[in-house]
């Protein structure tokens, strides 16, 4: 048996023809983005056989809207859950703003400098062609500014490849003045210069993942990958069977890629 | 999530570079202790200006009543970040004590000595432009212009981080040339923001920019323009999953749109915008929608139920406290009630309108036009026409605060 739910109720009082409100909900589904509703779907809801998820009611109540011209709020077509209320929303952005209380803010801004660090000297190396001492100097000067604008800096790693861009074009005009500024210098990132730094950019979360990596994982692959060391001579230097360094070789690249994954998602 | 196949992995593990990225980043620098220990220093300084000024901050008389800007302990910029922080938050609810806060900050930044962790030029400007933030909401245009001057000027020392520091004053500029009718300039340097945004990866405020250009262009009448920008600014939002924006620019969509007499793609952007707003929960906007919606009936010529529809919209703009919107929708509605011939209680309602502007030369200049309608509608000589002339001046007085009150009807 079924039990007559608000959305059934409106629907009845109306006099509206639920085939309408799907077909509008999958109108608007598409033209928003969001899930859609099928037939089947949108009669469990009505009928109270299924709980709506978010994304449902969302959807349904656009609908609704839509289909009718009224301004139903959620609530009017669902039962919904109170809301957990309580803080000052306003206090809180102030405080997340500019207060770092939240633990590990610290060791976030350090991740950010090592890794990100990396990736804008090599971005003012490789791109700008200023000297190593000079780009690790910007690079430390633009982490200085950004600290100071932190509160309303909304994306980082974006305005610290603006910052380091920037800063380099400005060196480059004054160290040398007669130089030209290339095109790929100027203005906003384009697509071939954005392919060039997010290669950079593996690079450099690679290279942060091995300095994450255990020192034996490390060394070994540093000896088979880089100094191209065979087997053999990686087990004498280990005391060990060639055997053990092959699974030694598995394990770490295992371990690479573990850390590479959780690297990759706190970037993005 | 990026993937990393094995090949590729391997590839980059026979690359001397990526080998000596890991020794550097192994080896910590001294510039890098050097980061550390001014992190370490702005936290404290934030942290002991949150503990000093948020019981401050719960009113503005506790607020002034603590004298900050004598007080010893609260010279450091973490006091100027944070007062910026708070006025940024109440520009919209409670402008003159937000400006308050920003001349506060300000002279808190003009005693910083040198041991402090930002430069004072920096945290003059940082006072500056929220300043002319606050000067914006209170309608104080030139003020707020000459803020953004020599906020600019004092930005103008860190090559790093200036450019995007200056695109949000160019941006704040942009907009309050728009509110004095200043719109080739306000769509220059709109423009002008949002390209410095994109080049920071700054995509909210770029689509932000990119708004304010399109509404320039649509107050200066170049709606199909507006329409593309507003579209372009409609996809980049609907890419980034960024609500707040989709449904400003689709409201932007639709209110050009309407000028274009294209009604249904209008109707269309307005409903899904409406639905957004609903969902954001920002009733203020949405009651706006609302009225936009209602008055699309009108345009159709669906009098009866467009005069419905702004009957119900303009007590939802007076139960929000909207007050000019609120009077310019009961124009409407009366309006719409005089084109089908039923005058009964428009002049009831017109006498209840109450307008809010900033100067009083400009309540003065309102309340002459209010007059000629109250009389004629005492009189029964009331004309949409009337109506549609004192809701045009009414509207537009906050850009021409000089304009006086003529009826061309009578011209």
């Amino acid at each position: 048996m079924h039990r007559e739910t608000r959305l059934q109720r409106v629907i009845e009082t109306l006099g509206l023809k639920p085939l309408h409100i799907v077909r509008e909900a999958q109108r608007l589904a598409v033209a928003l983005e969001r899930p859609s509703i099928s037939r089947q779907h949108f009669l469990r809801c009505r009928t109270g056989r299924s709980a709506a998820t978010e994304d449902k009611i969302y959807i349904i109540v656009a609908a609704m809207r839509s289909v009718t011209g009224l301004l139903f709020r959620p609530s009017d077509l669902f039962e919904l859950e109170p809301q957990a209320g309580g803080s000052d929303q306003r206090t809180d952005w102030v405080r997340r703003s500019i207060v770092s209380q939240e633990s590990g803010a610290t060791d976030r801004f350090e991740s950010l400098y090592t890794e990100y660090g990396l990736l804008l000297r090599t971005i003012a190396m490789r791109r700008y062609h200023v000297p190593p001492d000079d780009a690790e100097a910007l690079v430390h000067d633009i982490f200085a500014a950004y600290l100071e604008r932190s509160a309303y800096v909304r994306d980082a790693k974006g305005w610290l490849i603006g910052a380091i861009g920037n800063a380099s074009s400005n060196y480059i005009r004054k160290r040398r003045p007669e130089a030209q500024l290339l095109p790929e210098h100027e203005e906003a990132i384009d697509g071939s210069a954005e392919a060039r730094i997010e290669g950079w950019m593996r690079h450099v979360t690679i290279a942060a993942m091995l300095s994450r990596l255990g020192d034996k994982c490390r060394e070994t692959l540093r000896r088979y990958y880089l100094r191209e060391e065979s087997k053999e001579a990686i087990a004498e230097h280990l005391d060990t069977s060639p055997a053990y360094v092959l699974q030694l070789l598995v394990t770490c690249r295992k371990r690479a890629q573990e850390i590479l994954r959780s690297l990759s998602g706190r970037q993005e | 999530m990026k993937h990393y196949d094995e090949e590729m992995l391997e590839e980059v593990l026979r690359d001397p570079q990526t080998w000596a990225n890991v020794d550097a980043l192994r080896g910590q620098s001294a510039r890098f202790q050097q980061a550390l220990a001014l992190k370490a220093r702005i936290d404290a300084e934030d942290d002991a200006a949150a503990r000093l000024l948020s019981p401050l901050l719960r009113s503005p008389l506790r607020f002034r009543n603590a004298a900050i800007a004598h007080n010893p302990q609260a010279q450091t910029a973490g006091v100027v970040r944070y007062l910026c922080a708070a006025a940024h938050e109440r520009h919209e609810k409670r402008p003159q004590f937000s400006l308050e806060l920003t001349l506060c900050a300000y002279d808190v930044a003009l005693s910083l000595g040198p041991e402090t962790s930002a430069s004072q030029h920096f945290c003059m400007a940082l006072s500056l432009r929220e300043r002319a933030n606050a000067l914006r909401y209170l309608g104080r245009f030139t003020e707020a212009l000459e803020a953004l001057d020599s906020a600019e000027k004092l930005f103008d020392e860190a090559p790093a981080a200036d450019p995007h520091d200056i695109a949000i004053v160019q941006y704040i500029r942009a907009t309050v040339f728009v509110e004095i009718d200043r719109l080739e300039e306000a769509r220059v340097a709109s423009r002008d923001a949002a390209r410095i945004f994109r080049q920071y990866g700054d995509r909210p405020r770029e689509l932000t920019a990119l708004l304010a250009e399109a509404t320039s262009l649509h107050f200066g009448g170049r709606n199909s323009e507006a329409a593309k920008v507003y579209e372009r600014v409609a996809a980049k939002a609907r890419e980034d999953a960024d609500r707040s924006v989709l449904a400003r620019a689709l409201n932007g969509v639709a209110n050009a749109c309407l000028e274009l007499e294209k009604l249904d793609e209008a109707e269309s952007s307005l409903i899904e915008a409406l639905v957004i707003f609903d969902e954001l929960d920002l009733a203020t906007e949405r009651a706006r929608v609302t009225w936009s919606l209602a008055l699309l009936h009108v345009r159709r010529g669906d009098l009866a139920e467009g005069a419905t529809r702004l009957d119900a919209a303009r007590a939802e703009l007076q139960r929000l406290g909207l007050v000019n919107d609120h009077a310019l929708s009961t124009l409407d509605w009366a309006w719409a009630r005089l084109a089908v011939g039923e005058a009964a209680d428009v002049a009831e309602a017109c006498r209840r309108i109450v307008v809010r502007f900033e100067s009083e030369g400009m309540m003065k200049s309102a309340r002459i036009a209010l007059a000629h309608l109250h009389e004629a509608l005492a009189a029964g000589t009331a004309t949409p026409t009337l109506v549609s002339e004192v809701r045009k001046y009414l509207e537009f007085l906050p850009s021409h605060p000089d304009a006086r009150f003529i009826f061309r009807a009578h011209l």
